[in-house]
Formats: structure tokens, C-alpha cells, sequence
């Protein structure tokens, strides 16, 4: 799970992508977590519990659970991880990218 | 995906029991033999036994089972002895049986509808709990019991969870049961895209049954938490505001990262 996220978040380094957290640990074992494992990502502290605000809100009730969002902020997978997250990123990095230089061609 | 999610709480379970079961074990652990033996020898005695008191011994028992499982996981020293050690949990089959059987011969008696509810919570799938399933449903269909029996069909791959759930729902008078009922019932027909269906019992299940204390908060909460997902979660949908702090106090919201794809991830180190 880390080292998958430690090598998607530097692999997609310099391109419009975020990966970031909702956190149900205690506090202090969090910040030592995020050390050990060298995250450089942010998460949310949702209180300590699995009862967190965030994590009621959302409904989740197994961990980890995940989203992806597009650049609109629309949810477009759902409980995607390992391959399965790269490829949904990817495939909506890909999208973006190219409707953004699609926008300037016709300049050139 | 919803075995899955369950797996893993097991597993969470497992690892929150690890401190304090092994720290109570370690001063309890001459005794643990001694209460296995009791407890079969108990319930070998079972002539004189009342069919609740042998119902009890049974359940003691696996729990014993269960104990001895968690010390020896618990002093394993490497992934790789806990992965082989594993396999080892104790599988509820043989005691499954057992209560099955006290369950055929005291159709009549209340502590059946108990032991087949345990046998409905603890057999994911197969003829045991198929069986224990028909037994509830034709002996105990009134029984102030089934509510944990109707929560557990959600997660089991019981046959035909809905006609059970249905028939709970019309041939059970007790509140709190025809409230779980409905609910399991929402979940199963979520779980199948009849997403209609399942809105309709969640509907129902806030206007007529919310009261009922579910796993956390009430199962107003759960259906709500239930419709907020179908209707505001969805692929296609505009995700929903997060605003809150990072692990230093900083605040921040997820709008801030319009503009990039973003991956949300609730996780927890376990």
C-alpha cells in the first residue's frame, strides 16, 4: 500500500495530480507513520476513530476505501487500488492533458 | 467488496485483541486447558444439561478455541509464522454441527433459535447454514432473536437472502427485527444495482424503524449514510466538500485541488 502510493505520487511528480488521505489513527501515530514511511502526501486527521466525521460523511465502512476524482472534481472510480488506481489515473491524467494542448493547437 | 471489507475488520479485530489478550493470557494461561476439558466435558454431560445451559457450554468452548488461536498468533515473532499460522484459526464447522444438532432436537426450545443464530453469524456459506437458515425460518420464524441473523445475511452468501429477509419482514412481529430486516434487505438490493428498490427501504427504514441501535449510531444513520452514498457518492457525481486539518493543524479543503486529478484514500495504519 506505501510503497505503491510513495511510487505513484513520484512517478506522476510535476503533473496536475494529488493523492490525499483520510486518516483514522490517533494523532501521534500518524505523525510517526508519515515519517517512517516517508509520505509526502497529505491526509485529512479525521479524529483518531473509524467513527470520524469525514469517514461518517462518506459512509465508508471498510479501509482503505478509495475515490478518484477527475480535474472537476467528479467521482470517476470508485475502490480502485495497486494497478487498478495507476491505470484510473492515468487514464484521466491522459485525458486532461490532452484536452489542455488540444486547446492551444489550434494556434499552431 | 463486502466480504472483503468484513475480512478486514476481522483482521483489525484480531490485531486490537493482541495487547490485551496476551497480557491477560500470559497470567491466565495454566487454566486455558483445564476450561477446554470442562467445557467438552460439560458438554459430552449433556442428558443432565438444559438444552440452554448446553448451548452456552458449546459457544464457551469456541471461544476457548478462539483464545488459544490469538496467544499463539500473538507470540509469533515474523509475518511469515503468522501467515501459516493462519490457517490455523478455528473454523466454526464442528461446533456449527453441534449446535445444529442441539438445534434438531429442541426445535421448541428458545435456546435453538439461539444456536442456529450462531451458526447463521459464524458460517459464511454451504449446507450448515443453509440449513440453519430453514431451521430459523420454519421453527423460530417469530423469535425476538432473528435481528442478528437478518444483519448477518448481508454478509453471508446464504441462498436466496431475500426471500429469508422477506419472509422475516412478514411473518416477524418484533420491531427491532422487521427494522434490521428491512435494512439487510436495503443492502442486498443495493449490492444488486436495484438501487430503486433499495432507496425505498431506506426510506422506510428512517420513517418507521430508525430508533433501532445499529453497529455505530442508529439505523436512521446507516440508511441515511446508505442514501447519501447512493445519491451523492456515485460515479458521475460532484464529490462532496472536505474540509480539515492535517496531522499539524493546517487546515484544508479538497475544492483546493480543482484542477488536478485527485485520488482520496481513507486509510489507517493496521
Amino acid at each position: 500500500m506505501y510503497p505503491h502510493e510513495r511510487s505513484l505520487v513520484k512517478r506522476l511528480k510535476g503533473r496536475p495530480f494529488a493523492l490525499l488521505g483520510v486518516n483514522s489513527d490517533p494523532k501521534d501515530h500518524l505523525k510517526q507513520v508519515m515519517k517512517k514511511e516517508n509520505m509526502t502526501w497529505r491526509s485529512w486527521w479525521d479524529g483518531g476513530t473509524t467513527d470520524g466525521p469525514i469517514a461518517t460523511r462518506w459512509n465508508v465502512s471498510g479501509w482503505p476505501t478509495t475515490y478518484v476524482l477527475d480535474h472537476k472534481g467528479t467521482i470517476r472510480y470508485k475502490h480502485v487500488r495497486e494497478k487498478a488506481m495507476d491505470d484510473a489515473v492515468d487514464a484521466l491524467l491522459d485525458q486532461l492533458e490532452r484536452e489542455q494542448s488540444g486547446g492551444k493547437q489550434p494556434k499552431n | 467488496m463486502k466480504a472483503s471489507c468484513t475480512e478486514r475488520r476481522a483482521f483489525v479485530f484480531t490485531k486490537e485483541i493482541r495487547f490485551g489478550v496476551v497480557t491477560l493470557l500470559l497470567s491466565l494461561l495454566p487454566s486455558i486447558s483445564v476450561t477446554l476439558t470442562e467445557a467438552a466435558e460439560k458438554a459430552t454431560d449433556a442428558a443432565s444439561a438444559s438444552p440452554a445451559d448446553q448451548y452456552q457450554a458449546v459457544v464457551k468452548e469456541y471461544e476457548a478455541a478462539q483464545q488459544e488461536f490469538s496467544k499463539v498468533y500473538n507470540a509469533a515473532k515474523t509475518d511469515e509464522e503468522r501467515q501459516k499460522l493462519s490457517d490455523k484459526y478455528p473454523q466454526p464447522k464442528a461446533w456449527s454441527r453441534r449446535l445444529l444438532e442441539l438445534a434438531r432436537k429442541n426445535s421448541k426450545d428458545p435456546a435453538a433459535a439461539d444456536a442456529l443464530v450462531w451458526v447463521v453469524t459464524n458460517e459464511r456459506y454451504g449446507e450448515d447454514l443453509d440449513e440453519a437458515l430453514g431451521l430459523l425460518l420454519s421453527d423460530h420464524i417469530g423469535s425476538e432473536k432473528l435481528g442478528q441473523a437478518a444483519q448477518m445475511l448481508v454478509y453471508s452468501n446464504a441462498k436466496e437472502p431475500e426471500r429469508a429477509l422477506e419472509t422475516i419482514l412478514q411473518k416477524n412481529p418484533h420491531h427491532e427485527v422487521k427494522g434490521k430486516a428491512t435494512f439487510s434487505l436495503g443492502l442486498v438490493n443495493r449490492s444488486h444495482d436495484k438501487n430503486a428498490e433499495a432507496e425505498k427501504l431506506f426510506e422506510q427504514v428512517i420513517e418507521k424503524f430508525g430508533d433501532i441501535q445499529n453497529y455505530r449510531g442508529t439505523l436512521a444513520d446507516a440508511a441515511r449514510g446508505q442514501l447519501f452514498e447512493m445519491r451523492n457518492l456515485a460515479i458521475g457525481k460532484v464529490a462532496p466538500e472536505i474540509e480539515g486539518e492535517d496531522v499539524d493543524g493546517k487546515s484544508f479543503k479538497l475544492s483546493d485541488y480543482r484542477g488536478k486529478v485527485v485520488v482520496i484514500d481513507f486509510w489507517g495504519d493496521w
